[in-house]
């Protein structure tokens, strides 16, 4: 048999195969994987450090990677150097600009006196400070962050998260890879999953979540929401709403039905606009049609989540649940073609004049 | 004999040139304050405290990395510790490779790693890369390589900074039951982490440390609550202090000004505490000149963090009282704002220009808040319910 040998047997790896991603302005997008499933890989191709084997990436704008974050310096530089090198290099800052830059920094890092001190006298802590204070100094346009947020003590993390917000407030878009799945609730809408360097789920953030840590609904043998109950309603800002629920009772016990309806405040989490006590629905076996009422919904157009717990009215002992953290919350859309200037809510109120100085 | 650990007014600082390869400008920094501490066999001790407490300085000495500047260290037993995940890790060497180097680094023999190795593998779940140079390896991939390779040793006395958060979450789980397994075998964990959690769910015992000293020692539940809600009173002081900073009135335009700002609660006497359901409403007075041509007064209602509950403008002209004078009051029913600290804003504007402005900071308490959480807005849901009939036999 002819042939030619191959010199050793070189293995390939494929971190990743034939990932699509489209990441929209102003979004972030949260990757969700083990250690190992390509999460990294990915930024970093994403980052431009490496190249793919195949396939495009396209960026439209300036990307910041909060990724290898000692990459541009070494720790012989003092904070203030290291600073100065990454805005002068990453960030193309004029001389003129850096002395405003490099003071919020200082005072971002809470390094103080340190500030001036070489890197490697620095605490793993310190360190970790004075990359994010330098990487998130400027507005970029793309961030891809990687396990960023894990760092630093509680009130360094309470920091970093303001900072992102105010970013992806002004309009940035990111990546974030991390396997904190707290972190992807609070901050981004969508989600993948990354397994074997493939998508293995695509979708909402909680439904990534619940499926990532691979939740499971409890089953619910007393009381239950029917099936027939549709996942999605739709309401109009400020009218009266009724929203139509099938709770069916399977053994006779006083069940009671909890409503609160949540919104996703990027960078914050999921936050309650609405709760109500448990209120009663009945004991007799059989379907109960309830009929949620909300007078003249304080609500402003967007997507929210409603989420609705049936318990035992005496023990408050849960029965059943509909909500994003089971990843099936049923879906609030609300209407108007008002303008509420920005506020997060429809505060009901009347104006009037009045007399005296 | 029994596992022990006993640090006697442990003190350690460090001097830091100011001037770089200087004598001159030098200055010391105590790190680790006077520590007197008896760990016992059994003890899963988690420390928990702010960057910069002294909490690595602490483990570090324990561990023989460094020594006291003054005090004395006691420690009976075999201290094992993982202060970087990865350091140990030779690149060029494979997984397994690296598991039999650091064996033998140990002190162990070739028969006794043998007996382990796949042991190790199997935890570490590297699949195929076991065999692939460390190099390949990504960060938390060498970090589980590295934690499977210590706990394996069977360690005397462990001791793990942060370590933990770099594992996933199935990772996570699986590196705390093996702490919990070599602590039901009578031995001393220590951590070091900022995840309050894991610190919950693996330790029976925890220290807060804070510049340089513990400052409070017992049930990690008890510790690990009072810390948090410090760094979060501390920070919300802050936040507090941020957002009064913005009350104030000032007029930046002759002729316009903002008069009193004014909010009421149930009653005729303006107030700063207003109770939710109570019925409430603002009143506004100002001048606001004529010659100012499309006048509008701006009214938001802002809350600690920022989120903006009410944005409404109105023109002044409809409010006017005399001719440069107007009042409004705004009317808001029974109050539905939820429990928290807010600003009200009133701004004065002409041609997109601010001409006055004032703002005032107000908290609402909410004696009947709904259980189970903090909803932005108190505001009634109600329900009906009818029932309409027995269930069909399938859906039993």
């Amino acid at each position: 048999m002819l042939g030619i040998e191959q010199p050793f047997d070189a293995a390939v790896i494929h971190a990743l195969k034939d990932i699509s991603l489209k990441v929209p302005r102003g979004k972030i997008v949260g990757i969700l994987g083990r250690n190992g499933a390509g999460k990294s890989t990915l930024l970093r191709l994403l980052g431009g450090v490496y190249e793919p084997t195949a396939g495009r990436i396209w960026r439209n704008g300036q990307v910041a990677g909060l990724f290898e974050l000692g990459g541009v310096g070494n720790a012989h530089l003092t904070g203030r150097d290291y600073a100065e090198r990454y805005l002068r290099v990453i960030g193309g800052v004029t001389a003129g600009a850096l002395a405003e830059l490099l003071d919020d920094i200082q005072e971002f890092s809470e390094l103080g006196d340190a500030f001036g001190q070489k890197i490697r006298t620095y605490s793993s802590g310190m360190s970790a400070r004075l990359y994010f204070a330098t990487a998130t100094a400027m507005q970029h346009e793309i961030y891809l962050i990687d396990e960023l947020l894990s760092v630093g003590d509680e009130h360094f993390q309470a920091k970093c998260w303001r900072r992102m917000r105010e970013r992806l407030l002004n309009g940035a878009s990111g990546v974030l890879v991390t396997h904190a799945w707290e972190a992807i609730v609070r901050l981004c809408e969508h989600a993948c999953i990354i397994y074997d360097g493939r998508f293995s789920f695509v979708g909402d953030s909680d439904k990534a979540v619940v499926k990532y840590l691979g939740l499971s609904v409890p089953v619910a043998t007393s009381a239950r929401f029917s099936s027939e109950n549709p996942s999605a309603y739709s309401a109009i800002s400020g009218e009266d709403v009724e929203l139509q629920i099938s709770v069916d009772v399977l053994e006779e016990t006083e069940v009671s039905l909890a409503a609160s309806i949540e919104v996703l405040r990027v960078g914050l989490g999921w936050e309650i606009v609405l709760l109500s006590n448990p209120m009663s629905i009945g004991a007799a076996v059989g379907r109960h049609d309830v009929i949620l009422k909300i007078a003249k919904l304080p609500l402003v157009p967007g997507r929210y989540s409603l989420n609705l717990f049936l318990s035992r009215e005496k023990t408050r002992e849960g029965l059943d649940v509909r909500s994003w953290t089971y990843g099936n919350g049923c879906e609030l859309e609300v209407l108007s073609d008002k303008d509420y200037g920005g506020a997060m809510v429809r505060l009901p109120y009347t104006v009037r004049p009045i007399g005296g100085l | 004999m029994e596992q022990r650990l006993s640090l006697e007014h442990v003190s350690k600082s460090f001097t830091t040139a100011l001037i770089p390869g200087g004598q001159a400008g030098q200055s010391t920094k105590l790190a680790v304050d006077d520590v007197v501490l008896e760990i016992r066999c059994g003890d899963r001790v988690g420390i928990v405290g702010p960057n910069g407490a002294g909490k690595s300085t602490l483990l570090h000495m324990i561990a023989g990395v460094s020594s006291p500047t003054s005090g004395r260290i006691d420690v009976q037993g075999k201290v094992t510790s993982i202060l970087t995940l990865g350091v140990g890790l030779r690149d060029d060497l494979s997984g397994r490779e690296n598991i039999f180097v650091d064996g033998a680094v140990q002190g162990k023999s070739r028969d006794d790693i043998d007996k382990v190795v796949e042991e190790v593998v199997a935890f570490a779940e590297l699949g195929e890369f076991i065999d692939y140079p460390v190099r390949t390896y990504s960060t938390g991939m060498k970090a589980r390589l590295a934690f499977s390779m210590i706990t394996h040793l069977e360690p005397e006395i462990l001791i793990i900074d942060e370590a933990l958060s770099v594992g996933d979450a199935g990772f996570g789980a699986k590196a705390t039951k093996k702490i919990l397994d070599i602590c039901n075998r009578g031995k001393i964990v220590i951590i070091v982490s900022h995840s309050m959690g894991s610190i919950r769910s693996m330790c029976n015992r925890c220290l807060w440390m804070d510049s340089g000293r513990i400052v409070m020692d017992g049930d990690p539940e008890v510790v690990t609550a009072a810390y948090i809600e410090a760094v979060r009173g501390a920070d919300e002081a802050i936040l507090l202090q941020r957002f009064k900073a913005f009350e104030r009135t000032r007029s930046v335009v002759p002729g316009s000004r903002i008069n009193s700002v004014e909010l009421f609660n149930g009653s005729l006497s303006p107030a700063r505490v207003l109770k939710a359901g109570e019925h409430s409403f603002l009143r506004i007075r100002g001048e606001h000149a004529l010659s100012a041509a499309g006048g509008e007064c701006q009214i938001r209602i802002v809350r600690l963090d920022d989120a903006v509950l009410l944005s409404l403008v109105q023109c002044v002209d409809q409010w006017r009282l005399g001719e440069t004078n107007f009042g409004l009051e705004i009317d808001l029913g029974p109050l539905v704002l939820g429990m928290a600290t807010y600003r009200l804003d009133v701004s004065l504007v002409s041609n997109d220009c601010v001409c006055a402005e004032s703002s005032v900071v107000f908290e609402v308490i909410a004696p009947l808040a709904p259980t189970g959480g903090k909803p932005m807005l108190l505001y009634p849901m109600t329900l009906e319910s009818s029932f309409s009939g027995a269930l069909e036999g399938s859906l039993r």
